[in-house]
């Protein structure tokens, strides 16, 4: 059996809290909110390995051309 | 300039992902939102806020974060996008070092006013671990809605928010010298 997700509602006039299920709408916005959220991650994990990437072979190519390790370049860099 | 809380709540459970400050009172000059929250998920949970439960194309975030080795930055905005956007202000999950929460603070000025709100997010996702995505982030938010705001969803999308995850709402109230855009 799949627990039905839940909200937490506070009504900041009364005080009183309650634990309501969520609609089939908001689970639905939920669904697409999730989504989105993937897709903007995925896109996001792949900029960033690519500019690691690249800054990898900067540092290795600095290196190579000064004789140096680099540990010693990057530190040197601050990179 | 005086801080009023308005209501808070730490959860004696966690059995909910999303939670709801309805009818907030509208007597005040700015809100701030302060969420410690930990996710019952087993990867971190991305964390956000949707104003007057507002899923339209309203949201614009630029976001500056670290992950600890490395910073970026980034604007996100579109159709169904929400106040914290993407990339910060994630939740730790079941496996982060125990009894540890996210910090997260969200302002919003002149939150009654009929003109689009400025929103100011720092957030951090504490974690006693070299993980690439637990974020430190500061992010300025443009909510295009002309509406004042009368409810706040915050929301996980992965497991539940987890025992003792603790939501304050307060209220900000202009010194004698100040002004509010009306």
């Amino acid at each position: 059996m799949t627990d039905t997700p839940m909200k937490i509602v506070v009504n900041c006039e009364t005080g009183v809290t309650e634990e309501i299920p969520l609609t089939a709408e908001e689970i639905a916005q939920r669904e697409a909110d999730a989504a989105a959220y993937a897709a903007a991650q995925a896109e996001r994990e792949s900029a960033e390995a690519e500019a690691a990437a690249k800054k990898a072979a900067v540092l290795a190519a600095l290196a190579e051309a000064a004789g140096l390790s680099v540990d010693e370049v990057s530190a040197a860099l601050g990179a | 300039m005086t801080m009023t809380l308005i209501s808070t709540i730490s959860l004696t459970s966690g059995s909910g992902n999303t939670l709801s400050f309805d009818s907030i009172p509208q007597t005040f000059t700015d809100l701030m939102l302060v969420v410690s929250a930990r996710t019952t998920g087993t990867t971190n949970a991305n964390f956000a806020v949707r104003p007057n439960n507002n899923i339209g194309n309203v949201y614009t975030n630029r976001t500056l974060y670290g992950s600890g080795s490395s910073a970026a930055s980034e604007t996100i905005s579109g159709a169904g996008v929400l106040l914290g956007d993407y990339a910060a202000n994630y939740v730790p999950n079941a496996s982060s070092t125990a009894n540890t929460f996210s910090n997260i603070q969200i302002y919003f000025s002149n939150y009654t006013s009929s003109t689009a709100k400025s929103v100011a997010i720092e957030g951090t996702a504490e974690n006693n671990s070299a993980s690439t995505y637990i974020r430190q982030s500061i992010t300025a938010s443009l909510v295009n809605d002309t509406n004042p705001i009368t409810s706040m969803i915050i929301l996980i999308y992965n497991g539940n928010f987890a025992q003792y995850s603790t939501f304050s709402l307060y209220g900000i109230t202009k010194g004698s010298g100040g002004a509010t855009v009306s």
